[in-house]
C-alpha cells in the first residue's frame, strides 16, 4: 500500500540498459494522470459540467400556450453534492453507506429559474430550484472521492484501488457499458443485403436523428429515406434542391469522364420522368411523400421540409440555400461512382476508425434530455389548465409545476434496469447496464474496459467478430468472450483513450483562417480541381484547401503547441482527396511518442526528469514530445516498435508493445509465448479466479462474496500487474507443481493435490452471502414484529443462534433450517385493526427466515448491519461465511487458460519429493502441454523457480524481452543453475510411495494457480423423492428447488435402440407422474372415479360399463385435457396385452 | 417464553459507539447520527469453548 510507481525503479533499475530511451516509465505516468476508467469518467465530467449546461440552454424557456406572457426561463443548472434529505435534514452521503444501505448515490439538481405568472408582472428569480436527483459517477469531479488521497478513501470506507467509473442505484453497483457503434454523419460506402452499391449517412443532430441512403441499382442511383415511399432517382433530388443543370452536377461530381459516363443512366431516367425544372421536381417529390399532419409542414412543402430537415440533417441549411447539401451529395456521389470504379474504395464497416464508443455521459445526456424535455411540457400543461379555468382559488405559480420526482424516478429506473427508451430518437435499448461483477479484483476492472456492440448476435458473419488490424493498440486482441458473442465483445487495451466532444466552432474558425477556401464561393467546377483536398470537419464540408498537407502539418503542430484539443485528429485521405478533421466524441485513441526523421523527441533527460518527479504525463504532452493519435491519423505515420527499428520516414515511436493488450491479457506472463486461443481462455477464467476484492472487502456486504484465504502476489509478474495493483488485490497461490503423471486420477486435465498443502491453507476460500430481511409497515397501521425467541419448545433448537431481538447473533455457528430471524407478521394486513395492538398468536403468524445451506455443513453468521430504507422500515442484512477447502472436483487454473479440476488429494507421504526435501502442492498431467502449445506456463515455471531461489520476482510481460520487461530463458536458466538447479528446470525426484528415485526428472517449479468461483459443493445435488410441479406434477427442475435429473430425449434415443423398455417406462412414468385413469373403451375418452359407488364412470358414456383403469402418465393426461379444450378428440383405444 | 430479556447492544458503523434500539426506535447512532448499526459479537460461543477446555 502507498507505494508509487517509483518504487518499481528498483528492479527497473536491475534490468539490462538499453541504448535507447526507455520509455516504460510513461506507461504508469499515464494511467496515474488518466487512471483505468478514465474514459467512463471523462465522459460522465463532461456531462456534468458541459453538456448538461447546453441541454438546459438548448430548452431554456417554456412559455404558456394560452398567455404568451406567462413563461418560465432557466437560467443556470448545476448539480450539488451527493446528498440524501431524512426527516428534513440532509445528510451527505458516501457511496459506502449507500452500497450499505440500498440507497442510490446521487446529488441534487439545481437550476436558478426566471418567470412571469402574470402578464404586466415584473419576472421573479429564484435560485436553488431542485429539479432532481442526478446519480452520481464513483470518482468523478462530483463525487465525494475525487481528489482524495488513500488516508482519506479509508475514513470514507472506500478501496484506494477500486477504480469508480460506476454508480450506485438502490445499493446496487451499476456500469453503464461502453456501446460501440458506427459512427454518425459520416458517409459508408458498402453494399447491402442485394449486393447493391450504397452510400449511406445516418446523421445525428440536437433536433433529429435520421438516415439517408443513396444506392445504386442497375446503373442508376437512387435516393432512400423512410419518410419518402420508394426510391427516389438522385437526379431529381438534385434539381429540387436547385441544380437544375445536369452538367453542373456532373461538374459537382468530378469532371472524370468515367463519372459522367456512369451518371448518364440516371440523368436518362430523371428526362424520362419529365423532370428538367425545381419546380417539377419539387412537385415530384411531393407525391411521393409520406403524408404529414403537421400544418406548417404543409405549408412549407412537404418535400422542401423534408429535404432540409431530414435528408443530410447533419448538414445546416440556411434561409433555403441548398448548395451544402448539394456539395454533400455530389461528394456522396463521387465517392460511390469511385467505390463502383475501384472496389478498395469502399468502405470497411468493421474498421475500428468507423466506429464510435458511446460512453456512461453520453447515454445519460440522452436520458436526462428526454426527462427535462418530458417535465417541461408537463410544466406547460399543467400551466394552461390552470389558465384556462374560469375560477382560481390561488394565485397561479409557475414554478410550483416543476416536480422532481419524474426525473429522479426514471434516471434511476433506467439505471437500474437498464432499459433505454427515449421516444424522440427511436431508442430502446434494453441491459445497457448491468451490476458490476465483484468476483475478484481484476473481474471488476476488466468489466469497466468491456465494449459491448450494438449488432443483433445471430447475424452469420464473421467479419465483424474477425481481429481488425485497425484494432492494434487500441482494443485488446486477446480479451473477448468465447461463444455467440466471440469478437463481438470486445476489451479496451490498456493505453486507450475515448474522447469527449469538443466545441467546433473555433476549429471551424481555425480552419478557415488557415487557408480553407469557403464553399459557397466555389462553383462545381473547382470542386474536385487538381491538388485541391476537400476538408472535413466532423463529417461536414468546410470547404477545399490547395496545400492540404501543409495544412495537415500545421493544424497537428498547434495541436503539439496546445492551442488546439489534444484529442482533435488531422487525417489525410490521399485517396479520397480529403482532409479528415475530428473532434467528436467516441474516438478511441492513444499516445504515441512522436519522432522529427526517426529520432524520438523523448531523450534520457526527459525520462530522468520523469523519475525524478520533475515532468509529468501531461507536460509530455504539452511540451509535443508525446500526442494522441486516433485510428484515422494512425494512417498518416509510420511507427515504429522500437527506437532503435526507426527510420528516416517514422513518425512516431511505440510507448510499450504490451500496451495493444488489455487489463486482463496483461496478467498473463509471457503470453507471447502461447498459442493465442490460450491466452483467450484465460482472459475468460481470469475474472472468474478468487481473491481479494478490495481493501474493504469485508465491510462491504456484498450478496455473494467469493474470497481467497491466503492470496498471494504472483512470483512471475509483469509490468501490467504492477500498474493495475494485481499485486496488492492477487487471485491466487504460488504452488510448486510438478509435471507428471500420478494415480491415474489427474486424466483429461485433473490435477493430484497434496492434502499437507490444503492443511497449511493452499486453496482455502470463504463464501460470505447475504441474507436480508426487513419489517415491514402495513397500510392499516399493522407491521411485522421481531419476538423474543423461546427458549423451550418445538422450535427452540431452530432458533438457538438467535439474541433476545429476535436477529441471529453475529459469531454463531448456522446450520441450515436454522431461523436466523425471528419475525411474525400480521394476519391482516388490509382492514383496520380495533383490538389492542401487541401480537398474540390471533393478531400475527410466524414469518420465520431460515438459512438455507449446503446440507451437513456449517457457516458462520459474519456480520448483522440494521439500517432503515427509503419508506422508513427497518431492514436488516446478515452476512454469512463459510469456510471451504479444496475438495476433489473444485476447479483450479494455471494463468495460461489450463484449467482442470481437483482429481484426487494425496498425503504427503505418499507424494514425490526431491533431493532437497521439495514436495509438490499439486501434480499436473503433461499431456496437458503438447496440444495446448502453453509455452508461456513453462517459462514461467522457470521463472518462478529462479525467482523463489534468488529472491526476486521474475518478469514476464508481453513482448518484454527486447525492452528487459520479460526475463529470457537463458538468463533464468543460469540463475537456476547458480542455485543448484538443472538448467532444464528439471529435478531428481524420488517417489513417495517406494522411496526410489523416479525415472525421469521431473520439471518441477512455481507456477501461480487461481482457485475458480466453480466448486463441486454448490453444484452437488441428488434426490431419491423430492418436489413436484403443480401443473404436470413432474418433478421439478433445478438444483434451488430441489429438483431431479431430467432423462432428456437424447438419453431416451439410447434407451430405445439397447431395447431397455422397462427402464424407460420406469424412468419417464413411475418414477415421475404415475397416474390412475378410468378410461372409456366404449368412446375412447377419459372417466373418473366414483367414490361413492366404487366404480368407474364415463361422463360421455354416462354409465360404468366399459370402464379400464390404467397408468399413465400425468403430463400425458393433461395434453388430453388441453387437446380436447382447443375441440381436439384423443381417444384411447385399449387392448389386452399380450 | 423467557421473562428475563437481555438488552441488545449494537455498534455504530462510524464512531463504534454502543447504542440500544427499542422495537419502534429509528436506527441511528445516539452519538453521531450514523444510519447504520451493527449486532455485537456474540458472546455464546465463548461458553462452548469452556467446555471443550481450551480456555480453562
Amino acid at each position: 500500500m502507498g507505494e508509487d510507481p517509483i518504487s518499481i525503479d528498483k528492479q527497473f533499475l536491475a534490468a539490462p540498459i538499453s541504448s535507447a530511451v526507455d520509455k516504460f516509465q510513461l506507461v504508469p505516468e499515464f494511467l496515474k494522470v488518466r487512471g483505468l476508467v478514465k474514459q467512463h469518467l471523462d465522459s460522465f465530467n463532461y456531462f456534468i459540467n458541459k453538456s448538461i449546461k447546453r441541454i438546459v440552454q438548448a430548452n431554456h424557456r417554456i412559455t404558456s400556450r394560452i398567455n404568451p406572457d406567462v413563461y418560465l426561463r432557466y437560467l443556470d443548472i448545476s448539480i450539488g453534492d451527493p446528498s440524501i434529505t431524512i426527516d428534513h435534514t440532509t445528510d451527505k452521503l458516501t457511496p459506502q453507506i449507500c452500497r450499505l444501505s440500498g440507497r442510490t448515490y446521487a446529488a441534487p439538481i439545481s437550476v436558478t429559474i426566471e418567470y412571469v405568472n402574470q402578464s404586466g408582472q415584473p419576472p421573479m428569480t429564484r435560485r436553488g430550484v431542485v429539479i432532481g436527483r442526478m446519480p452520481i459517477m464513483l470518482r468523478s469531479c462530483r463525487c465525494v472521492l475525487s481528489g482524495k488521497d488513500e488516508d482519506e478513501l479509508a475514513k470514507l470506507g472506500e478501496c484506494p484501488l477500486d477504480p469508480g467509473g460506476y454508480f450506485v442505484v438502490k445499493g446496487a453497483e451499476k456500469v453503464i457499458q461502453i456501446q460501440e457503434q458506427l459512427s454518425m454523419n459520416r458517409i459508408i460506402i458498402d453494399t447491402d443485403r442485394k449486393k447493391r452499391l450504397t452510400a449511406s449517412v445516418t446523421s445525428i443532430t440536437e433536433m433529429t436523428k435520421s438516415k439517408t441512403t443513396i444506392v445504386m441499382d442497375k446503373g442508376k442511383i437512387y435516393l432512400e429515406i423512410n419518410q419518402f415511399e420508394g426510391k427516389i432517382p438522385i437526379m431529381i433530388v438534385m434539381k429540387a434542391m436547385g441544380i437544375e443543370s445536369d452538367q453542373e452536377v456532373v461538374q459537382m461530381v468530378g469532371r472524370d469522364p468515367r463519372y459522367a459516363d456512369l451518371l448518364l443512366p440516371s440523368i436518362h431516367e430523371c428526362a424520362t420522368e419529365n423532370v428538367f425544372s425545381q419546380q417539377t421536381a419539387i412537385e415530384f417529390l411531393d407525391k411521393k411523400a409520406k403524408t404529414y399532419t403537421n400544418a406548417a409542414i404543409e405549408k412549407q412543402g412537404k418535400s422542401v421540409y423534408l429535404l432540409s430537415r431530414v435528408y443530410l440533417a447533419n448538414v445546416p441549411v440556411r434561409e433555403k440555400d441548398f448548395r451544402a447539401k448539394c456539395i454533400y451529395t455530389a461528394v456522396m456521389l463521387r465517392r460511390m461512382l469511385e467505390a463502383s470504379l475501384n472496389k478498395d474504395a469502399m468502405d470497411d464497416r468493421d474498421y475500428v476508425g468507423n466506429k464510435r464508443l458511446e460512453l456512461s455521459g453520453q447515454l445519460i445526456s440522452l436520458l436526462f434530455e428526454d426527462f427535462f424535455k418530458t417535465m417541461n411540457t408537463e410544466v406547460i400543461r399543467r400551466t394552461d389548465i390552470e389558465l384556462q379555468r374560469s375560477t382560481r382559488s390561488t394565485r397561479l405559480d409557475i414554478s410550483q409545476f416543476i416536480t422532481k420526482n419524474d426525473i429522479t424516478q426514471g434516471l434511476e429506473r433506467s439505471l437500474s434496469t437498464g432499459n433505454w427508451k427515449i421516444k424522440r430518437f427511436g431508442m430502446d435499448s434494453k441491459g445497457m447496464t448491468q451490476v458490476l461483477a465483484r468476483l475478484s479484483y481484476i473481474g471488476t476492472l476488466g468489466f469497466m474496459t468491456k465494449i459491448s456492440p450494438q449488432f443483433e448476435k445471430t447475424r452469420k458473419v464473421s467479419g465483424p467478430r474477425a481481429l481488425q488490424p485497425s484494432q492494434w493498440g487500441m482494443l485488446c486482441p486477446c480479451d473477448t468472450p468465447e461463444g455467440e458473442s466471440c469478437g463481438l465483445v470486445k476489451n479496451l487495451a490498456l493505453m486507450t483513450h475515448v474522447t469527449t466532444d469538443e466545441e467546433g466552432a473555433p476549429l471551424i474558425s481555425l480552419c478557415h483562417s488557415l487557408g480553407v477556401e469557403d464553399l459557397g464561393t466555389m462553383s462545381g467546377e473547382e470542386l474536385h480541381s487538381n491538388n485541391s483536398f476537400l476538408v472535413i470537419f466532423n463529417g461536414l464540408i468546410l470547404g477545399k484547401h490547395r496545400r492540404p498537407r501543409h495544412f495537415a502539418n500545421v493544424m497537428r503542430r498547434l495541436r503539439r503547441a496546445g492551442k488546439i484539443g489534444e484529442f482533435v485528429s488531422v487525417f489525410v485521405n490521399e485517396k479520397q482527396c480529403c482532409v479528415y478533421i475530428a473532434a467528436d466524441g467516441g474516438r478511441v485513441c492513444r499516445p504515441l511518442v512522436i519522432a522529427d526523421k526517426g529520432i524520438s523527441r523523448i531523450k534520457e533527460h526527459h525520462m530522468k526528469e520523469l523519475r525524478d518527479g520533475f515532468r509529468t504525463f501531461n507536460d509530455f504532452l504539452r511540451d509535443g514530445l508525446i500526442e494522441y493519435l486516433d485510428v484515422n491519423e494512425q494512417n498518416n505515420t509510420l511507427i515504429a516498435l522500437y527506437e532503435g527499428e526507426a527510420e528516416p520516414e517514422t513518425t512516431h515511436i511505440e510507448i510499450e508493445p504490451f500496451t495493444i493488450l488489455g487489463i486482463i491479457a496483461g496478467l498473463i506472463p509471457y503470453p507471447h509465448h502461447n498459442q493465442s486461443p490460450r491466452n483467450t481462455y484465460q482472459c475468460a477464467m481470469g475474472k472468474q479466479a478468487m481473491g481479494n476484492i478490495a481493501y474493504n472487502q469485508l465491510s462491504r456486504m456484498d450478496s455473494l462474496l467469493y474470497l481467497l484465504v491466503y492470496p498471494q502476489r504472483p512470483l512471475l509478474t509483469t509490468r501490467t500487474i504492477e500498474l493495475v495493483g494485481f499485486d496488492k488485490l492477487g487471485a491466487g497461490q504460488n504452488a510448486t507443481v510438478a509435471v507428471m503423471s500420478y494415480s491415474g486420477y489427474d486424466i483429461e486435465d485433473a490435477i493430484v493435490m497434496n492434502k499437507s498443502s490444503l492443511d497449511r491453507g493452499f486453496g482455502r476460500c470463504i463464501v460470505m452471502k447475504r441474507l436480508e430481511a426487513i419489517k415491514e409497515k402495513y397500510a392499516n397501521n399493522t407491521s411485522d414484529e421481531l419476538m423474543v425467541p423461546e427458549r423451550e419448545g418445538k422450535e427452540a433448537e431452530r432458533k438457538k443462534i438467535l439474541d433476545y431481538d429476535g436477529l441471529a447473533s453475529p459469531g454463531e455457528i448456522i446450520r441450515p433450517y436454522d431461523i436466523f430471524i425471528n419475525k411474525w407478521s400480521p394476519v391482516n394486513t388490509k382492514d383496520t385493526i380495533t383490538y389492542p395492538l401487541g401480537v398474540t398468536a390471533k393478531s400475527h403468524k410466524p414469518a420465520y427466515q431460515t438459512y438455507k445451506g449446503p446440507e451437513g455443513e456449517t457457516a458462520v453468521v459474519d456480520k448483522v448491519s440494521l439500517f432503515s430504507d427509503k419508506d422508513n422500515n427497518q431492514c436488516y442484512k446478515f452476512l454469512i461465511r463459510h469456510t471451504r477447502r479444496p475438495e476433489v472436483g473444485d476447479k483450479f487454473s494455471s494463468r495460461h487458460g489450463q484449467k482442470g479440476v481437483c482429481g484426487t488429494i494425496i498425503q504427503q507421504e505418499d507424494l514425490p519429493f526431491s533431493e532437497r526435501g521439495i514436495c509438490p502442492d499439486l501434480i499436473m498431467n503433461p499431456h496437458g502441454f503438447p496440444s495446448r502449445m502453453t509455452v508461456g506456463k513453462m517459462i514461467e515455471l522457470l521463472g518462478g523457480k529462479a525467482g523463489v531461489s534468488s529472491g526476486r520476482f521474475h518478469y514476464g510481460s508481453a513482448f518484454g524481452e527486447p525492452s528487459g520487461h520479460a526475463d529470457k530463458v537463458d538468463v533464468i536458466s543460469e540463475t537456476l543453475v547458480k542455485h543448484g538447479f538443472s538448467y532444464s528446470g528439471k529435478d531428481f525426484i524420488y517417489s513417495g510411495i517406494t522411496g526410489c528415485p523416479l525415472q525421469a526428472y521431473i520439471f518441477m517449479g512455481p507456477i501461480y494457480y487461481q482457485k475458480l468461483k466453480h466448486m463441486v459443493i454448490d453444484k452437488m445435488h441428488a434426490r431419491a423423492k423430492g418436489p413436484l410441479v403443480k401443473l404436470t406434477r413432474q418433478p421439478t427442475e433445478g438444483k434451488g428447488r430441489d429438483g431431479g435429473h431430467r432423462l432428456g430425449e437424447m438419453e431416451r434415443d439410447c434407451l430405445i435402440a439397447y431395447g431397455a423398455s422397462m427402464l424407460i417406462y420406469e424412468r419417464l412414468m413411475l418414477s415421475s407422474d404415475p397416474f390412475e385413469v378410468q378410461v372409456c373403451r366404449a368412446c375412447g375418452l377419459l372417466g373418473y372415479f366414483n367414490h361413492k359407488l366404487k366404480i368407474g364412470i364415463c361422463s360421455m358414456c354416462k354409465n360404468g360399463d366399459n370402464i379400464s383403469t390404467m397408468k399413465l402418465p400425468y403430463a400425458c393426461k393433461l395434453l388430453f385435457q388441453e387437446l380436447q379444450a382447443m375441440n381436439v378428440v384423443p381417444r384411447l383405444k385399449l387392448r389386452d396385452s399380450q | 417464553m423467557d421473562p428475563q430479556v437481555e438488552p441488545v447492544a449494537y455498534i455504530c458503523g462510524d464512531c463504534g459507539m454502543e447504542n440500544s434500539l427499542k422495537p419502534a426506535d429509528v436506527i441511528q447512532c445516539r452519538e453521531c447520527g450514523y444510519r447504520i448499526l451493527y449486532k455485537k459479537r456474540t458472546r455464546r460461543s465463548k461458553l462452548i469453548l469452556h467446555h471443550i477446555g481450551l480456555f480453562t
